[in-house]
């Protein structure tokens, strides 16, 4: 089963400003450009991108607010806990969706009513509204979800997997641009087109990716989902709005997820013995490509596990990749505050040198509620403003901190 | 789909404030009071209202609704024939009976009143 946000951001913003219910609003004022639309503005012929300039004159009447990835990041929560209240096995995916392995708790029989409460109590729980495509692989299910929106619930059968033989291969995921013109050029624009093709002559005439692709189509499932093992790992994830290309602003995002693991190790008082670092790239946007690095010592300093990631990152960074997503976890056991040792060695004494700088700045940061401090690396992505036009996040006074409920504004 | 235990429910036998209050932290929110519509039930200007995004609601809570296009925070109440209208809690507001719409966005299920700006 895919869930997928309608208009995710846009609808968040709608749903913490209720004056702005079923009207058109834009979000990305921040960028001055318009990357996430109402479907009321969508109505209007909104399109994304559009510059801030361009929306101004040809629609004056579309609000236009500061995109507020914590409100969002609170609401995508909010959307996998209802869902994993029912379901066990769910993945992440990105911001604005998930996938349920359902086959546990339903069957093909009773999937629909099942879809349809879960449904209403995630419109009705989150203040917006989700579509649900149903299917037999994570891939149908996710072109299943795209076909009613707003509001859709499409499930595909096993046995009437022919309706979707006539959707173009460039609304399937994980067909890139390049591919869907190689194949054009074969003859092969539709699902249909590429599975009158036997199995072991897709396997011959193309790659990998596309033959797994294939096989998902025909219903046999080959990706699984990526379930969050263990509770003891700490784990950051976060999507970007608009893909990132560049290495530098991409290192930037990393940087962060890299200070909030740490910080939230320091605050457990534990270590890892090893990170994970990962992406998410056009086209396979589910798909997690990670590589694991063992740190010399267990730590919870950002500065020494960013090193050692940045060095893994630079290696795996393809130049003109789109990426999607950046992750840091630990691996494996994590090592709790150990014992003073006995005789230090020079490396024991710099480790506590940073040890100390990170209790000031944690103090700093939670105690006292000061400047928010981050890494210089982590200052470009600071773009959250006061002031975007729309309901923000309730501040904690003397705090930097905002509360992790949404905030509606006031009422009379 | 209902019937499943709250947060609360864990095992343990010692809950926190935080689970009591937020009974489905899921579907719960954050307003903030401006007006002086539910004085005489406590309610104050400034106060934070915690409300429930849920389907069930009665006559006699407090609800969050959208009424004629407008959106206010209530009593909710029903007449003789069971038609449901809106009631402030201060008798200089007067009695909201929804001409064309009347949309219950939420239950409000506490009221924060934070002393001094700590």
């Amino acid at each position: 089963m895919h869930v997928d946000g309608d208009a995710f951001f846009a609808s968040c913003e709608q749903s913490t400003n209720m004056q702005w219910r079923g009207k058109p609003i834009a979000v990305g004022r921040e960028r001055g450009i318009v990357t996430a639309i109402s479907y009321e503005a969508k109505a209007l012929g909104v399109k994304r991108p559009m510059s801030e300039t361009e929306l101004r004159r040809q629609f004056p009447q579309v609000a236009l607010l500061a995109s507020d990835y914590r409100k969002y990041e609170l609401f995508s929560e909010r959307m996998k806990n209802i869902v994993r209240r029912y379901v066990s096995d769910i993945s992440e995916g990105s911001i604005d969706e998930t996938f349920a392995d359902v086959s546990a708790v339903t069957t093909w029989h009773e999937v629909r009513a099942f879809a349809e409460a879960l449904q209403e109590e995630l419109c009705t729980k989150l203040g917006l509204t989700v579509s649900i495509g149903v299917g037999p692989t994570m891939t149908i299910a996710k072109i299943s979800s795209g076909f009613k929106k707003p509001r859709g619930l499409t499930i595909v059968t096993p046995e009437h997997l022919e309706v979707l033989h006539d959707v173009p291969l460039r609304n399937v995921p994980g067909i890139g641009g390049r591919t869907e013109e190689k194949l054009a050029g074969e003859g092969i624009v539709t699902i249909g087109n590429l599975l009158v093709l036997e199995q072991a002559e897709i396997a011959r005439r193309f790659n990998k990716p596309l033959v797994e692709l294939a096989y998902e189509l025909r219903g046999t499932a080959v990706r699984a989902l990526e379930t969050r093992e263990g509770t003891q790992s700490v784990s950051s994830i976060q999507a970007f709005l608009e893909p990132i290309m560049e290495f530098t602003p991409l290192l930037t995002e990393f940087s962060r997820n890299v200070e909030r693991v740490c910080r939230k190790l320091r605050a457990q008082h534990a270590r890892t013995n090893a990170v994970t670092i990962g992406y998410k790239a056009f086209p396979d946007v589910h798909t997690l490509i990670t590589r694991t690095v063992k740190c010399p010592a267990p730590s919870n300093d950002a500065g020494t596990i960013m090193s050692l990631a940045e060095t893994e990152l630079r290696a795996i960074f393809r130049r003109s990749t789109k990426y999607r997503a950046v992750y840091v976890g630990t691996h494996g056991a994590l090592a709790h505050e150990t014992q003073e040792k006995l005789f230090t060695t020079k490396e024991d004494e710099a480790q506590k040198k940073r040890d100390t700088l990170n209790t000031v700045v944690d103090s700093l940061m939670f105690a006292q509620g000061g400047l928010p401090l981050e890494r210089a690396s982590s200052l470009r992505a600071q773009r959250h403003e006061e002031d975007g036009g729309g309901t923000p996040l309730l501040k904690i006074p003397h705090s930097h901190k905002v509360l992790d409920i949404p905030y509606l504004g006031s009422i009379t | 789909m209902a019937g499943f235990g709250s947060p609360i429910d864990d095992g343990r036998d010692v809950g926190s404030l935080e689970a009591w209050l937020l009974a489905d932290p899921d579907a719960t929110y954050l307003i903030s009071m401006d007006g002086d519509a539910l004085l005489d039930a406590q309610i104050a200007p400034g106060d934070f209202l915690l409300t429930q995004r849920t389907r069930t609601v009665r006559a006699g809570d407090i609800v969050v609704a959208e009424i004629d296009g407008d959106y206010v925070v209530r009593f909710l109440r029903k007449n003789g024939r069971g038609e449901q209208y809106l009631e402030a809690a201060n008798d200089a507001y007067p009695k909201l009976v929804p001409q064309e719409s009347l949309n219950i966005e939420g239950k409000v299920i506490a009221c924060i009143r934070k002393y001094g700006s700590e």
